[in-house]
């Protein structure tokens, strides 16, 4: 009957414990330093519950879904992923099988032998591919260095071993396997090429092969500690604290306690210095990134790469590791954030050094300076306007909150939408087409302040957290229900970080609101001629919450006709505005708006559609500066109120 | 009724400024019957004289002293006082609102113990009370205040602009009166080390009175040249748009808007500029606005005071003909 | 060297023309539009915080106010101000100009030793620019308004000047007070960590009362009064320039500003 024997032609086999345990040694001691560096960091003290992240977690694991763009490179990991998971579990099951009960023989061996060669394979080409992809192609990020090497080269050796010792063992034994051929089929070259060596040379051949293969094997387990393997225990436990977290949602930090952002890596939070671990250089950030992509001094990858290589807890990273211009960069956007295989989440640890800049250091970019001062001194970022919140509503015979006490909605018109000519505009269609509906509704005016959402994003905590407790406070002061708002940036801050849904308020955003006032028949619209028109994601309404519909129900019905720009919904890129992007005075690279606009105008289009103040201006600046002044850049919602019916 | 006019010359000449005063003070005189008169200080005031007997000053008091050589705040204002003392002062001294009005006036007038306001739009004077009354504008301009002082002599500076200064000469006999007064070198506190004149066209933007800004329109950075030339024109200096900034056609010093230089000329003049609010934001202050651009719909026709919609390479060239011809 | 920096609490510069009424021949201010020290004030704080650091000395902020401002003056030290002093007058009339010089004089009077008193270029509620030369009248010391840079050399202070034809450099005896206007002078950002150092300093608190009386009332005898006011009617309303030529619509452009009298 076929079985296997656990040291078949070894003598000493028993030493292959001790080396085990020495490994086992090593790697404890390693992580063990890699822990005490995490415990430097800051303590959040957050109550977890574990079953909800641990399922959360196991499901980005088991699906490996998150490496699905780059398809390739997905397909490679996940038969690496699979083969590791299968041999491991296999080599269990040998021991099992050989010092508890006897049970892989006849059949069952037969196919425990066929799945592990199966997978043994399978995980042998996944790593070739990665290695052809990073030597022959070239087409990895980040630098090859000699941990790299180590990374891809001692999978690749340890299967590669792995069937070399498979091999001479079956040519030593052929006779005592029969079928070898089927069950064992990737060690079929090995045995005939070894089938005219005499049997004295191949026992030596054997046990050389079986103890090269040994100790590649507990080397590559030691790596977990000392190269970017480490990613197969740093990532399932960064997925286990990041994943289910509401994407682009801040960390709120005590200021009272002189905690002022990050300057080095121990100002971090333990799950974030987990999260620096846990990036592998996948470089799907950089990929995404609106600033890389437009040549400007930012790479997510590189900048967390210098983070996990740092190595000094204690010196700041800005001027060290880290150029000071590549966190200026940032707009905030989420792709890197969305689209990290492993969930490290760059752009909260750009937040966290800005707010060491601005709060510790107050250094930060002259252009950004007057946008935060005007918030500080009037409570909006447009120094400049010269207008006051209710100057845009003249004659409109908008309602006051303070006048009205009780009503159904509360429109958060938002500073662009009160102070910017452009946006203006939008905020008098909104009142247009809410009168026209006969909502029960009114504004805050004067008594609105910025939701600081874009204050919060250049680092000032400080002014958010300030101007976050007077706006709270003062819509409690007003009985409605649902607050609607034309602003993305207002949206996610109403929503996700003022949490005003904890307090039985509805934040709906103005294209999901009118979409809704259409299904249900209260907006009647004419279907619109069919000029050609895309939208245009905002960041905020788009990737980060997940409302991609609405606003293209409301073109498609409106306009007619839409024409899906290629990169768009999850994939939208950035129109360079956030993140204070759009005060920003910055003539590195390429202009974002710019670089967004060509994309938008991919299809010959006559108009672009948005639902966002800060797009509006950066897409109408950039179709004027490329010399396309006379494609539109509408809200969708006055796409609509062109369409009204009754009108 | 005296009204005097405080009279600066330039290497002999009248200046333009003292020549809009005295479009004013001979208003003021006409209306109001009182004597016009001229003070007139520092080197050249002699010279000046026969000049300020034409623009039709009665009485003309020349202070001529070396000290007197360059402006000095403490030392002018000790001189002034000193005429004062010799003779008795005027009801009313009309002052430039320039680099000297708004250093000495203030400063005269605690000495003094005189009533003054400065950079006043606009003056009248009231029957009844026996006092001139200055248009000042406050707030930015939001608010136009009424100002006047019981204290006599009444002090005003005049901004600049908006008043004829190509008075034709009158037929006029005027009384020179030259003042002797003692001066101290001792009292000199600020001494004039060196003088820094901005070429033409490439003046501070703060100070500039006349501003000629460029947008995106302007297509590139040789429709700057003729930018410049205008500005050359009105002794103004050139802005422009955060947009030509960006595009390099200029450097970036003469960034005009929120994200550069706030300015306040008495005429701004935008071309091919769009008029976007943050553009705006740094030349809401201009006096005067006007638009030159293609594009009838462009915003800045919302907030200029004039506009020329055509192509600004047609349009400027002739502007500067035009007021080379009439200066 | 001890500079002294006079700063005004002004609403805010920018506020929008429909926040401003006239009551009774008085402005009356709308009560959401924000207060805080002017820009051109800013520049003043700025300059002697630079001149702090490159010769050493001390920073005193001064500030005349008919309400408490402390905390406003806790606020504007988060820049590196040594200390602030704040002169309460509960009569102040914000628009005059000549009384607000003369009690600041007394409070600098007050305070001693003083080399150089810096001032914005004019207030931005007022626009006047009074103050600064008005305080030199008043103390009888070097007056230099409207300048760009200071710094000092042999011991001596020299400062740039705007002037009509470009600019001049002066030299300048001190104690000396003089104007600063914003184009070098920008002021620096507070950090969080400033702000919550600065509101461990003291502001000094001086009635009107306890300064040496003679002269020093505002209003008692005023050089200068605002009797009235009015909103000027800022609404634009562009006037095309019609023509068949750009010869024609330049011409008539000429000949409209001439109308006007902007030419």
């Amino acid at each position: 009957m076929l079985s296997r024997q656990l040291f078949w032609g070894i003598q000493y086999g028993w030493l292959t414990y001790l080396l085990a345990l020495l490994t086992i040694a090593v790697l404890a001691h390693l992580w063990r330093l890699k822990v005490k560096d995490w415990s430097y960091g800051k303590d959040e003290k957050a109550g977890i519950d574990w079953r909800d992240r641990g399922c959360k977690a196991l499901g980005h694991l088991v699906s490996q879904r998150l490496l699905g763009e780059k398809i390739a490179v997905g397909i490679a990991h996940l038969l690496v992923f699979y083969g590791f998971v299968v041999l491991f579990i296999g080599t269990v099951l040998l021991m099992l099988d050989s010092h508890l009960q006897h049970f892989l023989n006849g059949y069952i061996f037969v196919s425990y032998k066929m799945i592990l060669n199966i997978f043994g394979l399978l995980a042998l080409a996944g790593v070739t591919g990665l290695i052809f992809r990073r030597y022959i192609f070239k087409k990895a990020p980040g630098e090859s260095d000699g941990q790299t090497l180590a990374t891809l080269a001692l999978p690749f050796l340890v299967l590669l071993t792995g069937f070399l010792v498979e091999g001479s063992r079956l040519a030593i034994t052929v006779k005592d396997n029969p079928g070898w051929q089927f069950w064992a089929f990737p060690a079929y070259p090995v045995v005939e090429f070894m089938r005219s060596t005499d049997l004295a040379s191949l026992g030596y051949i054997h046990t050389l092969f079986w103890w090269v293969h040994m100790v590649l094997a507990f080397t590559m387990i030691t790596a977990i500690g000392w190269t970017k393997l480490s990613h197969v225990l740093a990532v399932p436990l960064n997925l286990f604290y990041q994943a289910g977290q509401q994407p682009g949602r801040l960390r709120e930090i005590n200021l009272a306690e002189k905690n002022f952002g990050v300057a080095g890596l121990k100002d971090f939070t333990r799950t974030q210095l987990i999260s620096v671990e846990a990036c592998v250089n996948a470089g799907r950030c950089e990929m995404n990134c609106p600033a890389f992509n437009s040549h400007k001094p930012l790479s997510p990858r590189a900048l967390m790469e210098a983070m996990r290589q740092s190595g000094v807890l204690e010196s700041p990273l800005v001027g060290n590791q880290i150029r000071e211009e590549a966190l200026w960069a940032c707009t905030t956007c989420g792709a890197c954030q969305k689209k990290c295989p492993v969930l490290a989440n760059p752009v909260e640890k750009i937040i966290d050094l800005r707010r060491y800049r601005v709060m510790a250091l107050g250094s930060l970019p002259q252009s950004l300076q007057a946008p935060l001062l005007s918030l500080q001194k009037r409570g909006h970022p447009w120094s400049g306007a010269n207008l006051s919140r209710l100057d845009w509503a003249r004659e409109l015979n908008v309602p006051l909150a303070a006048k009205k006490k009780d009503f159904e909605v509360l429109f958060w018109v938002g500073c662009a939408g009160a102070l910017v000519e452009r946006n203006i505009k939008v905020s008098r269609t909104i009142v247009e087409l809410l009168q026209h509906c006969k909502v029960d509704f009114a504004i805050l005016g004067q008594e609105e302040s910025c939701t600081c959402h874009m204050a919060r994003r250049m680092g000032n905590e400080y002014l958010y957290q300030v101007n976050a407790k007077k706006n709270i406070a003062k819509l409690q002061q007003y009985s409605f229900r649902t607050i609607i708002t034309a602003c993305p940036h207002c949206y996610h801050t109403l929503k996700n970080e003022y949490s005003l849904e904890g307090e039985g308020l509805q934040v709906v955003s103005h294209v999901v609101f009118f979409r809704d006032l259409i299904k249900r028949g209260l907006l009647q619209v004419k279907k619109g001629s069919g000029t050609m028109v895309t939208y245009h994601d905002p960041c905020y309404y788009g990737r980060i919450n997940q409302i991609f519909d609405a606003p293209r129900e409301i073109c498609a019905l409106a306009d007619g006709s839409l024409i899906e720009t290629a990169k768009s919904r999850e994939d939208a890129f950035c129109c360079g505005g956030g993140g204070g992007g759009i005060w920003q005075d910055d003539k590195s690279g390429d202009r974002i708006n710019e670089v967004r606009a060509k994309q938008l105008l991919e299809n010959n289009v006559e108009r672009i559609a948005t639902s966002c103040p800060f797009c509006m201006q950066m897409l109408e600046s950039a179709l004027s500066s490329v010399g396309r002044g006379e494609v539109e850049v509408r809200d969708v919602v006055e796409l609509l109120a062109e369409q009204l019916k009754d009108k | 009724m005296k009204i005097a006019v405080y009279a600066e010359a330039d290497k002999g000449a009248v200046t333009t400024e003292t020549k809009e005063l005295f479009t004013l003070g001979a208003q003021l005189a006409e209306k109001y019957n009182g004597e016009l008169q001229a003070i007139v200080m520092g080197p050249g005031c002699l010279a000046a004289s026969a000049q300020l007997t034409q623009l039709g000053a009665k009485r003309i008091y020349t202070v001529e002293h070396p000290l007197l050589d360059s402006f000095e705040t403490r030392l002018y204002a000790r001189a002034l006082i000193a005429l004062f003392q010799k003779h008795k002062a005027p009801d009313l001294i009309l002052f430039s609102h320039n680099q000297t009005g708004r250093d000495l006036v203030p400063f005269l007038a605690v000495q003094l113990k005189a009533g003054a306001c400065l950079d006043c739009t606009d003056l009248t004077f009231n029957d009844s009370t026996g006092l001139f009354y200055g248009v000042h504008p406050l707030y930015g301009g939001n608010v136009a205040g009424l100002y006047t002082t019981n204290n006599k002599p009444q002090l005003f500076t005049i901004r600049k602009g908006g008043r004829d200064c190509s008075c034709r000469p009158v037929e006029n006999n005027a009384e020179i009166i030259p003042v002797n007064i003692d001066l101290n070198g001792t009292e000199i506190l600020t001494r004039v080390v060196q003088r820094t004149f901005a070429p033409p066209g490439e003046g501070k933007l703060e100070d500039a009175s006349v501003i000629v800004s460029g947008g995106r329109g302007i297509g590139g950075p040789e429709g700057f040249a003729l930018l410049r030339e205008l500005a050359a024109a009105f002794g103004g200096a050139v802005g422009a748009s955060r947009s030509a900034v960006d595009a390099g056609w200029i450097e970036a010093e003469r960034q005009i808007g929120l994200t550069g230089k706030f300015v306040h000329p008495d005429l701004y003049i935008a071309v091919g500029i769009s008029g976007a609010t943050q553009h705006m934001a740094g030349c809401s202050a201009a006096k005067t606005i006007i638009a030159v651009n293609n594009n009838p719909e462009a915003p800045i026709f919302r907030r200029a005071h004039y506009g020329i919609i055509a192509d600004y390479k047609k349009v400027l060239p002739l502007m500067i003909k035009t007021r080379y011809l009439y200066s | 060297m001890r500079i002294v920096v006079c700063i005004k609490l002004v609403p805010d510069p920018e506020a929008a023309v429909s926040a401003f009424s006239i009551e009774d021949e008085k402005v009356v201010i709308e009560d959401y539009v924000p207060w805080f020290f002017g820009p051109y004030d800013e520049s003043a704080i700025e300059a002697a915080l630079r001149l702090k650091e490159e010769y050493g000395g001390e920073v005193i902020l001064l500030s005349l106010d008919p309400s408490d401002i402390r905390e406003k003056m806790v606020e504007a030290m988060a820049t590196g101000a040594d200390r602030a002093i704040l002169v309460e007058d509960r009569n102040y009339d914000r628009t005059d100009s000549y009384g607000a010089a003369r009690a600041l004089a007394a409070a600098i009077r007050k305070i001693g030793h003083v080399d150089l008193v810096l001032c914005g270029r004019q207030a931005s509620d007022t626009d006047a620019g009074i103050v600064a030369p008005a305080l030199a009248g008043l103390l009888d010391c070097a007056s230099a308004a409207v300048v760009r840079n200071i710094s000092q050399a042999a011991g001596r202070i020299v400062v740039e000047q705007q002037a009509d034809e470009g600019a001049r450099t002066l030299e300048v005896i001190l104690p000396a007070v003089l104007s600063v206007t914003s184009e070098n002078y920008t002021l620096r950002y507070a950090s969080l960590a400033s702000i919550m150092e600065a509101a461990a300093k003291e502001v000094l608190v001086w009635d009107i009362s306890e300064l040496p009386s003679e002269n020093t009332a505002p209003g008692e005898n005023p050089y200068l009064r605002c009797i009235s006011a009015h909103v000027p009617d800022t609404e634009v309303e562009c006037k095309i320039i019609d023509g068949d030529s750009a010869e024609e619509q330049v011409s008539n452009l000429f000949a409209e500003l001439r109308r006007d009298k902007i030419l």
